[in-house]
Parts: C-alpha cells; sequence; structure tokens
C-alpha cells in the first residue's frame, strides 16, 4: 500500500497587521480583561477589501505559492479539495454554488482534478488530509492539493460591534486572524518520509458548543462560543484517552521521545498550554517540544497548523527527517492525530 | 473490496423544514433498516448543501451525530468520525468514492453518507429550487466484486454561473440567517444536459468492462434538475438503450439527496434488482458532473 507525504508547502499572509491593542480600541464595550494577556496574541493578519482579498484570493495566492515549489504543474493535480469555513467570492458574498473548489480549480488551471470542499470547522485542512492520505494509500489519486483561503476576521468585525457583556460569547472571535495556506500530498517516495498515521475523531456530545453563522443583529458572520464549557476538564482530557487508544489498539504505548514536535491547533497561548498540560499528566511524561504561531497571527482556524509549520520550515527549526505530531481541534468537538515524517521541503 | 450499499431511507416529510432533521431522520430508518449496531458506523459524511441558518461551523455532520447518539462520548472504545462535504448533488459519489477508498485500505466496516437540503430560513420559500429533504446510505464493506466500481468527476474548464447561489451579509443586514439568493439561468438545463451526455460519452469510452456490457441491461440512476433527465442525456449521448429512473414528478429535485432518493425509490418499486449494474450521474453547478459504475 503507498505511503502518502508531503510534497510540498505554500502560504500566503495579507500584509495589513492589527495588534490586539488596536482591535479592543475600536470596542465600545471594552474587555474588563486585558485581551492580549490573556491570549498571548499581540498581532493578526487582516484581508484588505480594497485589493479585493477574499476566501478565494488567499486560497489562490497560497495554492500558487504551493506550486512554485512542488515538483508538479497544476494540471498533474488528480485531486483539489477546499478546506475553508469562509466561502467570501467577492468582499461580502458567501458563494453556495458552484464550490470554492471549483474557483481555485480553474483559477490555477488544475483541469484534470476532481474537486470538491469540506466543512469540518478548523479541522477542515486537517480532515482534507486524512481524505488525500486515504486517497493515496488506496491508489484512486497520486497526488492533490488541499488548500484554504480563510477570511475568518469577519467574525472579529462582528464581536467589535456587538460584544456588550463582560463574559459575551464573541470573545473568541477577537481572536482570529486571516490568511491562506495549501498544501500538496504525493506518494512518499522512499517509505520512510511521510505519514505513518492520521486518524480522527467526533466527540459530538460537545457539538453545540461553538456555532458559526450570521448574525441576528448587523450584516456579517458571527461566531458564538461557550468558552468556559470549551475548556472542561473532562473534553481537555479527551485527546491524550483517544491517543492512547490509537496506539493500544496496534498493540502499542504513545511515546513522546518519538516525536521532535508537536504542534497543537492555535487557539490562545494558555489554551496551549492547557492542552500540553493534559498530555503531560495522562501519559506521565514531558511532550514533545512545541512550536507556535498564534502570537503573531492570532488563530487563523483551518489553516493554523500549516502557518506553524510554513514559518517554522522558514526559521530552519523543522529539518529534514523531523517526526511531527499534529493535534487537531475543533468545533464538532473534532479531535484529530496526524503523525508524520517531514522530508526536504523548501519554503 | 466490496463498497456495497446495504441500506438507504430518504426523508421527504412536507412538514419538516431542518436538514438537520431530515438527515437524521432518516439515518435513523436507515440505520434500522440495515439491522446493526449504530455505534459500528465509524464514518458519517453530510453532503448537505443547504442548511439550516446559513450555518458554517461546525459540520453539519457533527449535528446529526449528536441527534443521531452515535459514539458521542469517548466511552468504549468505539468512535466516529464527521465531516461535511459539499458538491452539489456530486457530493454523494464524491463521498461513496472516499468510502470505497477507506474499505479498499481495510480502515472501517460500515460508513454513512447523509443529506439534507432546506432553505435557510427552514420555511417553504418561493424561489428556492429544491425540495426539502433528506436521505441516508449505509455503505458495507462486503469484501466480495460488488459495489461501487469506479468514478469520474469533470467540470467545465470555464465556470458556468448559470446556476449560482450566493448569501450577500451586506444586502441581507440582520437577515442572513434566513435568507439566500438563486441566479438560475434559463438555458440551465439544457448545458447542463449537454455537458452530463458529453462526460457520459467519455465514461464510457474510458471503461472497456462498460462497453462490454449489453447497454440495455444498465440502469441510468441520475439526479433530477428537470423532469426527463436521464432520457435527455442518454439521447444527448446516444446510447438511449439504457433505462432510466425519473422521480421528479413525484418528488421534484432533491439536490444533495437526489441520487439516494432515486436509488431507494428504484430499489422500492423494482426497478433496480440484485445483479443490476447501475450507471450514477450527478450533474449540477459549476458546471459539474460526477459518474459512478455500480453492481448491485
Amino acid at each position: 500500500m503507498n505511503k502518502s507525504r508531503i510534497e510540498s508547502i505554500g502560504l500566503y499572509l495579507p500584509e495589513t497587521v492589527v495588534s490586539t491593542e488596536e482591535l479592543v480600541s475600536r470596542m465600545d464595550t471594552k474587555p474588563i480583561f486585558d485581551l492580549e494577556k490573556i491570549t498571548g496574541i499581540k498581532n493578526r493578519r487582516f484581508r484588505s477589501d480594497s485589493k479585493g482579498e477574499d476566501t478565494s484570493t488567499l486560497a489562490l495566492n497560497a495554492a500558487r505559492d504551493c506550486l512554485e515549489r512542488s515538483g508538479y504543474d497544476a494540471a498533474d493535480m488528480d485531486i483539489i479539495i477546499n478546506a475553508s469555513i469562509s466561502k467570501y467570492n467577492g468582499s461580502h458574498i458567501c458563494y453556495f454554488e458552484p464550490t470554492l473548489s471549483h474557483f481555485v480549480k480553474n483559477g490555477l488551471g488544475a483541469h484534470n482534478a476532481i474537486n470538491f470542499d469540506i466543512a469540518n470547522a478548523c479541522a477542515g485542512m486537517n480532515t482534507g488530509a486524512m481524505i488525500l492520505n486515504t486517497m493515496i494509500r488506496s491508489g484512486v489519486v497520486r497526488r492533490g492539493m488541499v488548500v484554504s483561503g480563510e477570511c475568518i476576521t469577519p467574525i472579529a468585525d462582528t464581536a467589535i460591534q456587538e460584544i456588550s457583556e463582560p463574559l459575551d460569547d464573541q470573545f473568541a472571535s477577537l481572536t482570529v486572524g486571516d490568511s491562506g495556506a495549501a498544501f500538496i500530498m504525493d506518494e512518499s517516495p522512499d517509505g520512510k518520509e511521510g505519514f505513518d498515521f492520521i486518524d480522527f475523531t467526533t466527540v459530538a456530545h460537545y457539538a453545540e458548543l461553538c456555532f458559526g453563522m450570521p448574525s441576528e443583529k448587523n450584516p456579517g458572520i458571527a461566531m458564538y462560543t461557550r468558552s468556559k464549557e470549551m475548556h472542561n476538564k473532562d473534553l481537555v482530557n479527551t485527546w491524550p484517552r483517544l491517543l492512547a487508544d490509537h496506539f493500544e489498539k496496534k498493540g502499542m504505548l504513545f511515546n513522546p521521545l518519538d516525536y521532535d514536535y508537536i504542534i497543537t491547533h492555535q487557539v490562545t497561548v494558555g489554551a496551549i498550554k492547557t492542552y500540553l498540560k493534559a498530555g503531560k499528566e495522562y501519559f506521565a511524561a514531558d511532550m514533545p517540544v512545541t512550536l507556535t504561531s498564534v502570537e503573531e497571527y492570532g488563530n487563523t482556524s483551518t489553516t493554523t497548523h500549516w502557518v506553524v509549520i510554513y514559518n517554522a520550515l522558514k526559521e530552519k527549526k523543522i529539518k529534514p527527517g523531523d517526526r511531527i505530531l499534529l493535534l487537531s481541534s475543533a468545533s464538532g468537538i473534532v479531535i484529530g492525530f496526524l503523525s508524520f515524517t517531514i522530508g526536504n521541503i523548501e519554503v | 473490496m466490496g463498497t456495497v450499499i446495504r441500506s438507504t431511507f430518504v426523508s421527504m416529510d412536507k412538514n419538516i423544514h431542518s436538514s438537520i432533521e431530515h438527515a437524521t431522520r432518516a439515518a435513523r430508518e436507515c440505520i434500522a433498516g440495515a439491522g446493526i449496531n449504530k455505534n459500528d458506523v465509524q464514518l458519517i459524511i453530510n453532503t448537505g448543501v443547504y442548511r439550516d441558518q446559513n450555518i458554517v461551523e461546525p459540520a453539519i455532520a457533527a449535528l446529526i451525530q449528536q441527534r443521531l447518539d452515535i459514539n458521542t462520548e469517548f466511552k468504549n472504545g468505539t468512535k466516529t468520525f464527521a465531516f461535511d462535504l459539499i458538491n452539489g448533488s456530486c457530493g454523494f459519489l464524491n463521498a461513496a468514492q472516499i468510502v470505497k477508498s477507506m474499505f479498499d485500505n481495510g480502515d472501517i466496516r460500515y460508513a454513512l453518507v447523509v443529506s439534507g437540503d432546506v432553505h435557510p430560513s427552514r420555511q417553504e420559500t418561493e424561489g428556492f429550487p429544491f425540495t426539502h429533504s433528506g436521505s441516508a446510505v449505509l455503505f458495507e464493506n462486503t469484501g466480495d466484486e460488488k459495489g461501487f466500481q469506479n468514478f469520474m468527476f469533470r467540470t467545465t474548464q470555464d465556470i458556468y454561473e448559470g446556476f449560482k447561489s450566493v448569501v450577500d451579509v451586506r444586502i441581507y443586514g440582520s437577515r442572513g440567517r434566513g435568507n439566500i439568493a438563486f441566479d438560475i439561468d434559463e438555458d440551465y438545463p439544457d448545458h447542463l444536459a449537454a455537458f452530463t451526455s458529453e462526460s457520459l460519452q467519455c465514461f464510457y469510452n474510458e471503461n472497456s468492462r462498460l462497453r462490454e456490457i449489453d447497454s440495455a441491461a444498465v440502469k441510468l440512476v441520475t439526479s433530477q434538475p428537470v423532469k426527463g433527465f436521464g432520457e435527455k442525456i442518454l439521447a444527448g449521448a446516444g446510447i438511449d438503450s439504457l433505462s432510466a429512473i425519473c422521480v421528479h414528478d413525484k418528488y421534484g429535485d432533491s439536490h444533495s439527496s437526489s441520487l439516494p432518493l432515486a436509488y431507494h425509490e428504484g430499489r422500492e418499486n423494482g426497478f433496480i434488482g440484485d445483479d443490476n449494474r447501475i450507471m450514477f450521474v450527478g450533474a449540477g453547478a459549476g458546471l459539474t458532473v460526477g459518474l459512478g459504475y455500480y453492481i448491485s
């Protein structure tokens, strides 16, 4: 059976930097806490309306960046999966049909590709990796792209207008930032590089803790998060139990020393620490070294792990041969693990 | 490995106006019909497009899993993964292809593909072109040679915007949860039929196994954008010896549920039996066409 690997990665970050201080200054009802201190987020990027940046342009920019460093052309793609939560094609127009994947596919000239959109909240791109890994292993496709142009800051704009309570359920919306990310997966050339497993679970008991939908008060999309319940102990402790179960079913034990890095979903600095602490307590062992991007880019939703990896490759923190564990977590509640050895990827 | 449809069910109750409720009802009956333990369903893919209140997260699949009470918490070692896949009426075939890959890899034994479409206002609304409905298809990895064999997906190289659906959040103001706009050209069905006929010809040309079968023995199960769509694409492809099922008169266009609905109806009324050769053909916005060859 074929093993899949990450062949190339692309990233696009909009130029406009908005600091947490500036974001808070736009609010009529200011938080009673220090938002930067409590989230650890200093800055995030906002898309530029005047430049016409939307979901499809952020996706196309990231996809082109990815193709520039890939050994493949757009026409070589067997499949393109669009994984964004946002659907902006035009400044304020959300497309339902045709799919965003069709716009990206045609924009790239990837005319031989199967295309569809997936929606799985912040786990979208990693769910795309799971699908691609499945299809490359079975041999039905040889290579493909997962892409997400995530215009998520409209929920921050809505939150700025609407937050009126000290514990408002739109506070989490202030943590987000815009980005585009893409990666190409193909068959591992040597069987060493690539994914050794991807394993996802939806613990749907918690499906209603976070909703994204149009606001009922203003024009725009909003996100409503029951943050306190999101961080309840049972839920936070679910990931180590699921990871232990994955290894147990293979007759193995999870050993953090087998990994060079663990990368979690980038929510806030505090939330990342809480996830890792839960792992340390469950396995009674230190977790692998973690890498973050939340301080500078905020929560970029579907793209967070790939923003971290791209920047760590650029800074030469991640090196060829490093073994990485991605911990995906998202509204649903979705919990996923992606375990892989990275190859010689240029950024 | 066989990617076999073990059981199907549809939800066409005119009093239900929730995509989640339609999909959940269909799924409940579908699982009961299969006679399996619901917690053995390891994968749920929702292919619905038009959702209650234009919800963009979480995945509607997670909300359906929650209502079905399938492995909602990680307790006894069994678990389920759920996500949404969106590609109009072709989404069912994209999902079937992913399920087939998982079965071929030996990853799982059962997968549930559900769908539901309603106007976001959760009311019957003039101008909404689809029948409020839902469907569920339970796939089983049977280990034999039956079930889905192969697929093909095609899109036009220039995006045809003769069918488009958008939510313009500025125009709708505070009513974004209950609105969506459709822009459908008069000649959309003709363009769609022509591209679908061409795609069916391509599929036949690339599949020698199909050409060897007496085409009179092949049953055509299509999406139902207009009355007589199946016959129209067969005539266009010049292979009109196939027989096609039409449920448009009875149910209209149930969009992402249209392929499961036509298959379910065909099974119920005897159009499809055991050991039949079936061509699934989905067609919709983009233009987009999906084809899947299935042995029942």
